[in-house]
């Protein structure tokens, strides 16, 4: 990920639970820090990639709602998408 | 020219998952890890393509999910359906090796077909996708994916109508 710069991201932890990160960390060959980025962002990523529910602001459920109830049009950029010419071929 | 097999549902003993390189850590990792439709967690359906040897060169995971337009309660109150049912396309990843080929475009455009056909048996108003980052946003904005927040750049959700999926793929043919 192209990230520009590094911010800070200070957290409380429990004697016991950064026993338990140290150990994890040490096992995984990462320091404290990276372990603890790398599993909460899988975390993370698990938990957008597989909502039951995707909350809409106030704002972005009105537009979506008038979107829902517009008669169907063709989306211009997929139809684009869709004719590009691919440069592999199917197997089967 | 690069032959693969057309979309297929993850096997976990037939893909080979392990040199997967999309360049997206986390994606990778996700990949490698899946261990089966069996495993009580997993609620999303994982679609690959693979290459001759059944190499996994893209992969894709769908969930059913729903769209939650409680933050506008008149719109509710007027009947309409909340959530509004929806197919979310949780994970898109490519191998760095097979970029640029359509392979992306292809399994999308599976997806996008799966949602048309879900939606005339049992409902299915849109195809949602969370982009991991703003690279990721602008790809699904090229292929017409519309942002819930256009004006917000942080905001990494989009979405198609399965009503203008349908619509553009009946013309396509």
């Amino acid at each position: 990920m192209s990230t520009t710069k590094e911010e800070r991201l200070q957290i409380r932890v429990g004697p016991a639970d950064k026993a338990l990160l140290e150990r994890a960390a040490a096992a995984s060959h990462l320091n404290v820090s990276a372990f603890v980025v790398q599993a909460a962002a899988a975390k993370a990523e698990e938990i957008l990639a597989e909502r039951s529910s995707i909350r809409l602001t106030r704002e972005a459920a009105i537009a979506f709602t008038e979107a829902l109830e517009r008669p169907a049009e063709v989306n211009d950029r997929l139809a684009t998408a869709m004719r590009r010419k691919r440069t592999f071929s199917w197997l089967d | 020219m690069i032959e693969l097999h057309r979309p297929a549902l993850l096997d976990p003993r037939r893909h080979d998952r392990d040199r997967f390189d999309s360049g997206e850590a986390v994606l990778d990792q996700w990949l490698r890890r899946y261990a089966g439709q069996n495993r009580r967690r997993d609620t999303a359906a994982t679609w690959v393509i693979a290459d001759v040897d059944d190499l996994v060169v893209a992969y894709a995971s769908v969930a059913m999910s729903g769209i939650d337009r409680s933050a506008a309660p008149e719109i509710v109150a007027k009947g309409a359906p909340d959530p509004v049912p929806a197919l979310l396309l949780g994970r898109l990843a490519v191998d760095r090796r097979y970029t640029n080929l359509g392979i992306g475009t292809a399994l999308a455009a599976h997806v996008l077909a799966t949602a048309v056909e879900l939606n005339e048996k049992a409902a299915c108003r849109a195809v949602v996708v969370t982009a991991l980052n703003a690279n990721a946003r602008a790809w699904w904005e090229r292929l017409g994916f519309h942002p819930f927040e256009p004006d917000d750049p942080d905001r990494l959700d989009l979405y198609l109508l399965t009503s203008e999926i349908r619509a553009t793929l009946t013309r396509a043919r």
